[in-house]
C-alpha cells in the first residue's frame, strides 16, 4: 500500500536562514517520519540569496526522500538592484513605496507576499494533479502559504493544517489586535475550514480559541522544541578553575531585545564580582532579520567591547552545537510580552548549562524554564537584578556537578521537537489513511 | 573593485565616502558623479559635478579631489559661453518645478554625458546613494550593461552578499 501524500507549504525553507526555518525543516522531516510521502512547496533559493541571506548548511538536513518544489518569488520592496526596478519606481521611488503595499494586497491582504498567492495556488494544483495530495500542512508566516492550502481544500477537498506558529491578527509584542478587516475575514475562513490550527504556545492558542469558540477544540498548541541533531551536547562538568567564564548568546539579535538592560547589568556584575570581571559575553547571530546587518545594534555592541562584550557574527545552524561548547553560561535575552515564545530556549536547556534569563518574568518562556535546575531568572530588568543573576549563574557554572547537569538535561528531554510534532502527525496520518478527512 | 557613486546630496563628505568604502572588504577605487561640489576635498579617484542646469550634453566640472597617486583623469573643458546662453533661454522656457527637481537635473546631466557613461562602463558597482539618484542610475543601466547598479550602501552590501552566496 502506498504512503499518503502530504504537501507541506512553507515560504521559509532551507536554505533560508530565517528564524522560522527550523520548524519548517523539522515539520517536513517529521511528516516523513510519520509515514507520509512529502512534497514541499517553497520559493526558489535565489530569493533567499537575494533578500535574506542563506544558511547553506541547512539544505543537507532535509530528508532526501522529500520532493522540494521551488517557485519564483519576487520581493520588490527588498530589492535594491536598480536593474530589476520598474520604470516608475526608479523615477519616483518614494511614491512607489506608498503605492506598492496597496498593490501587494490586491489578491491577498498581506504586504510583500500577497502577489505570491496566485503562483502558489497554481503550483499546489499542479502538485495535486501529478499525484493527489491527502493532507496539506501550511506554515505561516507568510499567511499566503495558508491561502494555498485553503485553495486546495476548496477546490479538491484536501484537508489542511494551519500551522500559524505565532499569530496573524495578534501583535505579540504590543499585545493588541491588528486592525485589518480583510485579513480578519481570511483568517476566519481559514480557521473554519482547517482540520487543525497550531500555535506555538498556550497564551496565543487561548487568545484564538476565545476568538473562534466554535473551532476551539481544533485549535492546538504544537510548541517549538530542540532538534537533537542540532542541539548542544550536554556539558557534564565545570570549566577549568583558571579559565575565565564565557557567557554566550546564540540567536537573532533584534532591536526589541533588552540589550541595554543586559549591558547595564553586565557592567554592574563585572564591577561586583571578580569572576565575572574576568569573563566575556559572546553574542552570536544575525543583527536584524534581513541581509544587511542593523548598524545601530552593531555600534551598540562594539561600544561595550572593553567590558568583554564580543559580537561574533552569525553561526551556521550546523555549527551551532560546536559554538555552545565554548560557553559556560547561557544568556537568554528575550523581548517582553506574554505571547512571546522562543525557539532557542529549548536548545539552551538541552545543553545542561546555567541559563540567565534577561527578560521580564511575564513571558511564555518563564513557564518552560520554571523547573530547570540551573535557571537564574530576574524579577525585573534593573541593572542590579540582572547583575545578581549573572553573578549567581557564574558561580553555578563553577560549582554545578554532573548530577545537577543531568537533572537539567532530563528536564529538557520532553521538549525535543519531534515529541511536540509526532502526536499530531500520527493522528493526522490515521485520519487521512482512514479517509476520514474533512 | 571600481565603484561609481551617483548622488544629489549638496554636501558629500568624507563620512559619506567612508560609509561606502565600509561596505567592501577589499580596497575600492571610488568615483563620484554629483549634482553639487563636495563639502570638502575627498579621497576619491574623481568627482564629476553635473551642475544645476537641465541642458542635456552640458559640460561637467571636475571638483578637486585628494586623488591617490598614479590615478590620472582627463581634464575637462570649461563650459562655453553658448552653453550659458542656452541655459538662460531654457530658464525662461522650462517650467519652474523642473528646475528644482534634483532627480531630473542629475539624470539630464548623466545620461547624455560621454564622460559619465565612460565612468559607468568602467565601474564594477554603481551606487545611487539617495532617492533622487535612482532615476539617473536606472536610465544609465538601461543603456549600458555591465556593472551592478544598486540603491544605497545597504543595497551594495546585499548585492555583495548575494554574489558571495552565488559563487559558493
Amino acid at each position: 500500500m502506498s504512503k499518503p501524500h502530504a504537501l507541506y507549504i512553507a515560504w521559509g525553507f532551507p536554505p533560508s536562514r530565517g528564524s522560522g526555518v527550523y520548524r519548517a525543516l523539522a515539520t517536513a522531516n517529521a511528516l516523513v517520519a510519520a509515514g507520509f510521502d512529502v512534497t514541499v512547496l517553497t520559493c526558489e533559493r535565489e530569493a533567499f540569496i537575494r533578500y535574506t541571506q542563506v544558511d547553506a548548511s541547512l539544505e543537507a538536513l532535509v530528508d532526501p526522500s522529500i520532493d522540494v518544489v521551488r517557485i519564483p518569488f519576487e520581493w520588490p520592496a527588498m530589492d535594491h538592484d536598480i536593474r530589476r526596478w520598474e520604470r516608475k519606481r526608479a523615477q519616483d521611488p518614494l511614491a512607489w513605496r506608498v503605492w506598492r503595499p496597496q498593490e501587494d494586497q490586491r489578491d491577498f491582504p498581506e504586504s510583500n507576499y500577497g502577489p505570491w498567492k496566485a503562483p502558489l495556488c497554481r503550483a499546489a494544483e499542479a502538485i495535486h494533479a501529478r499525484r493527489p495530495v491527502d493532507l496539506t500542512v501550511a506554515t505561516a508566516n507568510p499567511n499566503v502559504d495558508i491561502a494555498a492550502a485553503h485553495h486546495l481544500h476548496e477546490t479538491h477537498g484536501v484537508p489542511f493544517v494551519m500551522d500559524q506558529r505565532d499569530a496573524w491578527l495578534l501583535n505579540t509584542y504590543q499585545e493588541v489586535e491588528v486592525d485589518n478587516p480583510r485579513a480578519a475575514a481570511c483568517e476566519r475562513e481559514f480557521v473554519a475550514a482547517a482540520q487543525e490550527v497550531w500555535f506555538v504556545n498556550s497564551a496565543i492558542r487561548d487568545w484564538h480559541a476565545e476568538r473562534y469558540p466554535e473551532q476551539a477544540e481544533r485549535i492546538r498548541v504544537v510548541a517549538n522544541g530542540y532538534d537533537p541533531d542540532l542541539a548542544p551536547r550536554p556539558r557534564w562538568g565545570p570549566p577549568a578553575p583558571d579559565k575565565p567564564l564565557v557567557f554566550g548568546y546564540i540567536g537573532t539579535i533584534l532591536p526589541v531585545l533588552p540589550l541595554d538592560e543586559f549591558l547595564a547589568g553586565w557592567g554592574e556584575a563585572r564591577r561586583s564580582d571578580p569572576d565575572v570581571a574576568q569573563a566575556e559575553a559572546h553574542l552570536c547571530g544575525h543583527l536584524g532579520f534581513f541581509g544587511k546587518p542593523d548598524q545601530a545594534l552593531a555600534d551598540k555592541l562594539a561600544g561595550h567591547a572593553e567590558a568583554g562584550v564580543v559580537y561574533r557574527g552569525p553561526v551556521p545552524k550546523a555549527e551551532v552545537r560546536d559554538r555552545f561548547e565554548e560557553f559556560d553560561v547561557l544568556l537568554f535575552i528575550l523581548g517582553s510580552g506574554r505571547f512571546l515564545t522562543s525557539g532557542k530556549v529549548f536548545e539552551y536547556m538541552a545543553s545542561g548549562l546555567p541559563i540567565v534569563s534577561v527578560h521580564v518574568p511575564e513571558v511564555h518562556a518563564t513557564d518552560v524554564l520554571a523547573g530547570y535546575p540551573l535557571w537564574f531568572p530576574v524579577p525585573d530588568l534593573r541593572p542590579e537584578s540582572v547583575a545578581a543573576a549573572l553573578v549567581e549563574a557564574g558561580a553555578a557554572a563553577r560549582a554545578a556537578d554532573e548530577d545537577v547537569r543531568r537533572a537539567c538535561v532530563e528536564y529538557a528531554a520532553p521538549f525535543e521537537r519531534s515529541r511536540q510534532l509526532a502526536p499530531r502527525l500520527e493522528a493526522l496520518r490515521e485520519l487521512v489513511t482512514a479517509g476520514a478527512g474533512r | 573593485m571600481k565603484v561609481l557613486v551617483l548622488t544629489t546630496s549638496g554636501r558629500v563628505s568624507r563620512h559619506d565616502i567612508a560609509a561606502v568604502r565600509a561596505v567592501f572588504r577589499e580596497s575600492v577605487q571610488v568615483s563620484v558623479v554629483g549634482l553639487f561640489p563636495p563639502a570638502e576635498r575627498l579621497r576619491v579617484r574623481r568627482f564629476l559635478v553635473v551642475g544645476r542646469s537641465l541642458r542635456p550634453r552640458r559640460a561637467l566640472r571636475d571638483a578637486r579631489v585628494l586623488a591617490p597617486r598614479g590615478v590620472a583623469v582627463t581634464p575637462l573643458r570649461r563650459p562655453g559661453s553658448w552653453g550659458r546662453r542656452v541655459d538662460t533661454v531654457a530658464a525662461r522656457a522650462i517650467p519652474e518645478k523642473w528646475w528644482s527637481d534634483n532627480s531630473l537635473r542629475l539624470a539630464t546631466g548623466c545620461v547624455w554625458s560621454p564622460l559619465v557613461r565612460q565612468e559607468f562602463r568602467r565601474a564594477d558597482m554603481v551606487i545611487a546613494l539617495d532617492w533622487n539618484a535612482t532615476w539617473a542610475a536606472w536610465l544609465l543601466a538601461r543603456r549600458i550593461s555591465g556593472p551592478h547598479v544598486v540603491h544605497t550602501a545597504d543595497g551594495a552590501a546585499l548585492k555583495l552578499a548575494e554574489l558571495e552566496a552565488l559563487s559558493g
